[in-house]
């Protein structure tokens, strides 16, 4: 008995490869493409529309900035920036710090665990990146015994070249203007910490 | 759909590539240094421009002793990164780069899909479903004026602007996309009080109670809803419902308005100066539990007219008064519209409603779309100075000279082989001949004879390989010693006229001045652009591409000079249209500028550093509130006073090799009490003007130390 290969048998094996082969590829760059990002690494899409690599490293988000030169600027925040939208944000206040001749980094003297010092220096990073202004450290009031050599800024200190950005602790997690002056708010030291991230991120485009 | 777009600072870009090379030999000696000596700070902290550590404040630190750690962390962070890095990113805006010499009309009609917030969408009017949208039309009247062009004028000297050549430069329209005058749907005609349509215009609600082809009625006058005996101030005066009659509503209410009473019902009625009129009522037997909704104003209702004012933004009702004018079609088959258009002229910076410059805007009314003069393109300019008057020692023989400079050392280009900062010209009285001459790199003279057939013999090189030739012209017409020079700055993309001087040998002697023009006075025609004087301009004179001719009339006076400055590109306005829903929030790196890679750094408290050795530490406070500060010193936790070997009234800076076992470094920034610690960060924060050595510093005062110290318990 003589087998016969008929044309639709033919038609039909070449998709099957077609197939076959398309696949086994797509995975293959899959691969490769994964091979390529740093270990716990993820992509967020920031409101913007930009889509941003991270890595987690020990608890560190690190926020790969692509650069014109094709390399990644990188910087690590302690806030998932998955987290990100559970912390309200004017944008308002980044083109407050983008705008400022001068920047004041307020606290209370008298309510500022350790903490609020983190959060105010994860925020002067970012600020820093941005922004090659003078950050001066400021009490919102007198300390005890009184130190001459930090200045007293409130939020009425504040204009549209002179920024101040307090850092509080009160009702809610949030960041925004009062003013021309920057709050980052968190009902804890924790979460003032978030509330100093969000804002970090913000200034550099994520968000 | 909203739109995102970067403009790109160019010239930043390229500042920053310039300082990034610089940059990376910084970092390269850096990673060669040796950890320990302070010297080498802000090694190894920021190596090869990046950022290598943690900054550790003690978990037990108060608001003093972390006050001056953010001097630290911010030098540190500004030591990975090198000149501004900024762009701009608009969310739900439209850009483009114009040239110095075209109008807007390019951004065309803009809806929805180009700006965030124009609404696109369907409304119901009168029971039929009606599509609607909003948008804005940039056309050829809205452009760039510049003082070099007919459109512009003297005064705007060096700067661009924008402004308007005619009326209708930019329009603002409620479309609606169906017929709404045919004769089965003439919803035109079903407006009236009872039947009335509200629509947004510009953001602004408005109630419309009556439509003709080119006009609408809208109510003006605020809404308020009153209890019996309540009042509201309207225009100053107070309101003040007295009563309410029984009966459907709305139903006539008694109304006081600064003791003057009168009833009112549905149809407005003026009741001391103010318009009234009730919507609604309420009738109860308790006089207390009645109420009202009532409009009341100067005007309870304003027809709104094409080719009128806009008068609903709180304009004038003048025409002459007001640059914005309504524009109303609403008798189309398809995409009839209630409209804005800006009304003005602005070209003169003294007009009523001025062009606006850079970093300016023009806002529609209620500020819901802009158009934005957000930058230029590019600032790259090399400088051209012509002086005349002068002489030169050229070999022993005093010559009198043109001279051309350059604001750059490359900026000239001769005969085709050399670069150089400044040439020559000579001119021969009597003979109609010309020489250039400039020094080699041992100052040693070289003279080329000119030839007039030739443009190439001294070019300017405004960028780098980039020419514009020169032309060198004994002027035929007058005496021999009159002689043009011509620049063909239209080799500069965007650059569309020649500058041309004319100038004159004043005397048969090698040694006499060669003068601009022909006279001690400025004269118009002794320095031309495309055939055109401008000689006595007395500002600066901006043309299309960029070019600048600095102040032709000042520059011109006795022997004269003649500056220009040519860039090294086409220089364009970076413009920005944006809508009430588009947002320039953020700088974008995606599109700039940063020359190192990495600033993982992340600031720690103590108590959260798991492992001490993986890292290089800055740690901030003494052993007294931050442990690893007393681990790397060798003492325990916490140790305070003279038992820290801390100097009292001091504070030390010590770096410490393979301070947790590892091979990182440990930079301990420790002072007797939070002052002092301020002051050595302070002092370190100014690294690059303060003397850092050695590995370990006594700091006395923000700028005051001295190398060695203790506090280890060796």
């Amino acid at each position: 008995m003589t087998m016969k290969i008929k044309a639709t048998d033919i038609v039909t094996f070449i998709v099957i490869f077609v197939l076959v082969s398309g696949l086994t590829g797509l995975s293959m760059y899959r691969e490769d493409k994964n091979t390529q990002l740093p270990e716990n690494s993820f992509y967020f899409t920031s409101d913007n529309g930009r889509e941003y690599l991270f890595a987690e490293d020990g608890g560190t988000f690190i926020a790969y900035l692509p650069l014109s030169t094709g390399q990644y600027y990188t910087m690590g925040f302690r806030v998932d920036p998955r987290e990100l939208s559970e912390t309200p944000i004017d944008l308002a206040t980044t083109n407050a710090t983008y705008a400022a001749k001068a920047i004041y980094a307020t606290v209370n003297p008298f309510d500022s665990p350790a903490k609020v010092g983190v959060a105010k220096l994860q925020l002067a990073r970012s600020i820093s990146l941005m922004n090659p202004v003078q950050i001066t450290d400021a009490y919102t009031k007198d300390s005890d015994p009184i130190d001459p050599d930090v200045p007293i800024k409130t939020c009425s200190y504040a204009t549209s070249e002179t920024l101040v950005i307090e850092f509080k602790i009160g009702t809610k997690d949030e960041v925004y203007l009062d003013g021309n002056c920057v709050i980052v708010e968190g009902k804890t030291a924790d979460s003032l910490i978030e509330s100093s991230d969000r804002l970090g991120y913000a200034l550099v485009g994520i968000y | 759909m909203q739109k995102d777009f970067v403009i790109k600072a160019k010239h930043a870009v390229k500042r920053v590539a310039a300082i990034s090379a610089g940059a990376t030999l910084m970092g390269a000696t850096m990673m060669g240094a040796v950890a320990a000596d302070l010297g080498d700070y802000p090694a190894p902290f920021v190596s090869d421009g990046e950022l290598n550590g943690l900054v550790v404040v003690g978990s037990g630190a108060n608001a003093a002793d972390i006050v001056g750690a953010v001097d630290i962390v911010s030098t540190l962070t500004q030591a990975t990164v090198s000149g501004a890095s900024a762009s701009t990113v608009t969310t739900g805006g439209e850009d483009k780069e114009i040239a110095l010499d075209a109008n807007l009309s390019g951004f065309g009609t803009l809806d929805d899909e180009d700006l965030a917030g124009l609404m696109d969408k369907e409304i119901e009017w009168n029971d039929s479903d009606i599509d609607v949208h909003e948008e804005i039309i940039l056309a050829g009247e809205i452009t760039i004026l510049t003082s070099g062009e007919s459109n512009g004028e003297d005064k705007m000297g060096a700067d661009p602007y924008i402004g308007t050549t005619g009326a209708n430069g930019i329009t603002y329209k409620y479309v609606f996309e169906e017929n709404i005058n045919t004769a089965n749907q003439d919803l035109l005609a079903g407006v009236d009080t009872d039947d009335s349509l509200t629509i947004s215009i510009l953001g602004n609600s408005v109630e419309i109670t009556d439509m003709a082809a080119g006009a609408f009625t809208y109510k003006l006058a605020d809404e308020y809803s009153l209890f019996v005996g309540e009042s509201v101030t309207v225009e100053g005066k107070t309101v003040s419902l007295v009563n309410v009659a029984e009966g459907s509503s709305p139903a006539n209410v008694v109304i006081k308005v600064d003791g003057e009473q009168e009833t009112v019902g549905s149809s407005s009625e003026d009741v001391n100066g103010i318009d009234i009129e009730v919507s609604e009522t309420f009738y109860s037997d308790n006089l207390a539990e009645r109420f009202a909704v009532i409009r009341a104003g100067s005007d309870i209702s304003k027809t709104a007219t094409s080719g009128e004012a806009v008068e609903m933004f709180g304009g004038d009702d003048t025409d002459s008064k007001n640059e914005w004018e309504w524009t109303i079609d609403l008798d189309e088959s398809s995409n009839s519209y209630i409209g804005v258009e800006y009304d003005a002229v602005s070209d003169e910076l003294d007009d009523n409603w001025a062009p606006f410059g850079i970093g300016e805007s023009l806002s529609f009314p209620n500020d819901y779309a802009t158009v934005t003069f957000d930058s230029l393109t590019s600032n790259d300019y090399t400088t051209y100075n012509l002086d005349f008057g002068g002489t030169e020692s050229i070999n022993d023989t005093t010559t009198g000279v043109m001279e051309l400079t350059s604001s750059t050392d490359d900026g000239i280009y001769v005969n085709s082989a050399e670069e150089v900062e400044s040439v020559l010209l000579d001119i021969d009285y009597t003979g109609g001949n010309y020489s250039w001459y400039w020094q080699d790199d041992d100052g040693v003279w070289v003279s080329l004879a000119g030839d007039n057939s030739s443009d190439t013999q001294v070019q300017l090189q405004y960028d780098a390989g980039s020419y514009a030739t020169i032309s060198v012209i004994n002027d035929s017409s007058a005496s021999g010693s009159v002689f043009n020079i011509t620049f063909d700055t239209d080799d500069v993309s965007g650059v569309t006229e020649n500058i041309s001087v004319f100038m004159q040998k004043r005397g048969s002697s090698v040694g006499d001045d060669i003068r601009l023009g022909d006279s001690e006075d400025e004269e118009a025609d002794e320095v031309q652009m495309g055939g055109s004087n401008f000689g006595t301009r007395e500002y600066d004179v901006l043309f299309d591409g960029g070019l600048i001719i600095r102040n032709p009339d000042s520059n011109g006076q006795g022997d004269g000079s003649v500056e220009f400055d040519l860039p090294s590109e086409e220089i364009k306005a970076n413009v920005i249209v944006s809508g009430p829903g588009t947002t320039t929030t953020s700088t974008e790196y995606s599109s700039v500028t940063i020359n190192s890679v990495a600033g993982m750094d992340v600031v720690k408290l103590d108590s959260e550093v798991t492992d001490a050795a993986a890292k290089n530490l800055i740690l901030v406070g003494g052993p007294a509130v931050n442990s690893l500060t007393a681990e790397a010193l060798g003492l325990s936790f916490p140790t305070y006073g003279a038992d820290s070997g801390i100097p009292e009234g001091a504070a030390l800076l010590k770096s410490i090799d393979n301070a947790f076992g590892g091979s990182n470094s440990a930079l301990v920034v420790a002072g007797w009490s939070a002052d002092d610690t301020r002051n050595a960060a302070r002092y370190l924060q100014a690294y690059s003007s303060n003397s850092l050595s050695g590995d370990s510093m006594t700091v006395t005062g923000p700028s005051t130390a001295t190398s060695g110290g203790e506090a280890t318990a060796e």
